[in-house]
């Protein structure tokens, strides 16, 4: 969080645009956008659906390139994919004919690498994680949404990416499971001192575990409000009435309905 | 990647529900695919009875309805010659299906590597597909003389469409976000084709080799009929010709079970390809 000013931003996004051309016209997902994030930083993108989150996920990955504007990783402009992250698309994107294991692996195998017994060991321990080890040598119809999803985070794990890129990994999982999973991802970003972007619908999800919220409204997608959290990550709570973070859960609600509000106004 | 990986000492196990079941079997793909040849066999008993009894009933010359008995002892009589007809036949399908199914895959993988050859190409190959082929017989025969050559040939072109077409539209069938997934991993061209392209369109790929099987047989035999020196399609021919329609029969049951047993070849390679991912139906 407090990077000092000799260190490049793990990410900085400069003025970035996304127009998406279509036969039913144009869209501006996304509107000069300018963000920066620190190394180790954990920064949550809240919004309402469709306001880009997940286009800006992608540029940032590098999946995609921008309209207008610049991403430079640690210093480095962007181009082509951004291979050093691990990314949870919004979809799990498991592979059918893999099982749940071998999916975690194709990490290693896509990178060139054939999984030995330390890789099959760090992703049956990844799995055991989440709580799907006794799914391991099971296939992804055997799963539910949830199980999947699970499999899904191992395979952006299972490389120990620096940098962490969420599309809403939780959007699929029980209010219990997401919450726990939550505590997990929150330990497992303070040790290892992940850099995290972290996009999600919930409110509670994004003040419980970023350092910072940006909330993004849509049409065309803009940085609406950023929240700032200054309480240590791994020694919150769950956000409830009259908990430390209770404030910026209301703060955040207050952006949120803000957005809300402007668009039923123009509507 | 560290060995001592930060999640190694990790105290909580946590978001592990409680009663969570153990994996179900694999539903049975093989009584599925394969088990179901039992219920067609008994399908098979059953015809061959009716057979039997409208042949007593009507009381037909043996030269225009045999029977199931007369047919059988006609297969007996006769079983060297139909052997020898088996194996010519056989060599002709297999071989034509097998060039059928290389070229054809490598076809469809040239026509996946360009966008422009395949918009180019590929629709003339779907209208190629719908021509009656075995209409070009004459032109193969003219080219290529009498003989196993001619038939083996029949074969792969009238097999190799349906190969092209499902292996091209197999391997359309990844989603973008497959790819890019792979993107993010760091896959390069070849790993994104081999491990996520082809195993797509392996389904796909797998119904074009049944059809070329079916399709290819069909080949052979049309190959046999018109121009034949040997194979069974040729026996059929030449004892109809002599009215010696118990051994035509003959030919025709053996040529079905050849038939029946080179596809179903196909169908259990299909098994053990396809056995671990979800039934498609
Ligand atoms: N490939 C595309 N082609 C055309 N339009 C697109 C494309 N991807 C996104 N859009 C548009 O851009 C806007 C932002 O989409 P995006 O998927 O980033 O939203 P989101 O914030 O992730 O929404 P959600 O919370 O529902 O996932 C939407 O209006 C969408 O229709
Ligand atoms: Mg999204």
């Amino acid at each position: 969080m407090t990077a000092t000013t000799l260190d490049p931003p793990a990410v900085s996004i400069q003025n970035v645009s996304r127009l998406f051309r279509t036969r039913q016209g144009t869209t501006q997902a996304l509107k000069g956008i300018n963000l920066e994030i620190a190394d180790g930083e954990f920064v949550a993108l809240l919004g309402p659906s469709g306001c880009g989150k997940s286009t800006l996920l992608t540029l940032i990955a590098g999946l995609d390139t921008p309209s207008s504007g610049e991403i430079s990783m640690y210093g480095t402009k962007q181009v082509g994919p951004n291979t050093a992250a691990g990314f949870v698309f919004q979809k799990d994107l498991l592979l059918d004919w893999r099982s749940a294991l071998s999916n975690v692996l194709i990490q290693f195998e896509m990178r060139g690498i054939r999984p030995g017994k330390a890789e099959v060991a760090r992703a049956r321990e990844l799995l055991a994680m989440v709580g799907v080890e006794q799914f391991a040598d099971a296939h992804p119809f055997q799963m539910s949404g949830g199980m999947r999803q699970r499999v899904a985070i191992c395979r952006a794990l299972v490389h120990d990416p620096r940098l962490l890129l969420m599309d809403e990994p939780f959007g699929a999982l029980d209010a219990i499971t997401r919450e726990r999973l939550n505590f997990e991802l929150a330990e497992i970003a303070a040790r290892s001192k992940k850099t995290v972007v972290f996009v999600t619908h919930s409110v509670e999800e994004a003040v419980f575990l970023a350092d910072r919220v940006i909330v993004l409204s849509p049409r065309p997608g803009v940085i609406h409000a950023e929240i700032v959290i200054p309480l240590a990550r791994d020694q919150r709570g769950w956000p409830g009435e009259g908990t430390p973070l209770d404030p910026y859960v209301r703060q955040a609600r207050q952006a949120m309905d803000a957005i809300h509000l402007e668009r039923e106004n123009v509507a | 990647m560290s060995a001592s990986g930060v999640l190694r000492t990790s105290p909580r196990q946590l978001g592990r529900p409680a009663d969570e079941p153990k994996p179900e079997r694999l539903p049975s793909l093989w009584r599925e695919r394969v088990g179901t040849g039992l219920w067609g066999l008994a399908g098979i008993v059953v015809l061959v009875l009716l057979w039997q009894v409208i042949v007593m009933v009507t009381n037909q010359p043996q030269t225009t309805l045999p029977s199931p008995i007369a047919v059988a002892q006609s297969i007996a009589k006769n079983a060297s010659l139909l052997w020898s007809g088996v194996l010519v036949t056989a060599r002709e399908i297999v071989i034509g299906f097998a060039l059928a199914v290389v070229i054809g895959n490598l076809i469809a993988v040239l026509l996946s590597l360009s966008r422009f050859a395949e918009r180019l190409l590929y629709p003339t190959l779907v209208l190629l597909n719908t021509v009656p082929k075995v209409a070009i017989a004459p032109l193969i025969i003219i080219w290529f003389g009498f003989g196993p050559t001619t038939n083996a040939i029949l074969t792969l072109v009238i097999a190799i469409f349906p190969v092209i077409v499902n292996t091209t539209l197999g391997l359309q069938s990844c989603g973008d976000d497959y790819l890019r997934l792979g993107k993010a991993m760091g896959g390069n061209g070849l790993r994104l084709f081999f491990k996520i392209r082809v195993p797509f369109a392996m389904p796909s790929i797998l119904a074009g080799t049944k059809l070329a099987m079916t399709f290819g047989t069909t080949g052979a035999v049309v190959g046999e009929l018109l121009a034949g020196q040997a194979g069974l399609g040729y026996v059929s021919q030449f004892s109809a010709g002599q009215l010696d329609t118990p051994l035509t029969f003959a030919a025709i049951v053996v040529l079905s079970a050849l038939g029946l047993v080179l596809f179903y070849l196909v169908v259990i390679a299909e098994y053990f390809i396809l056995r671990s991912r979800q039934p498609t139906h």
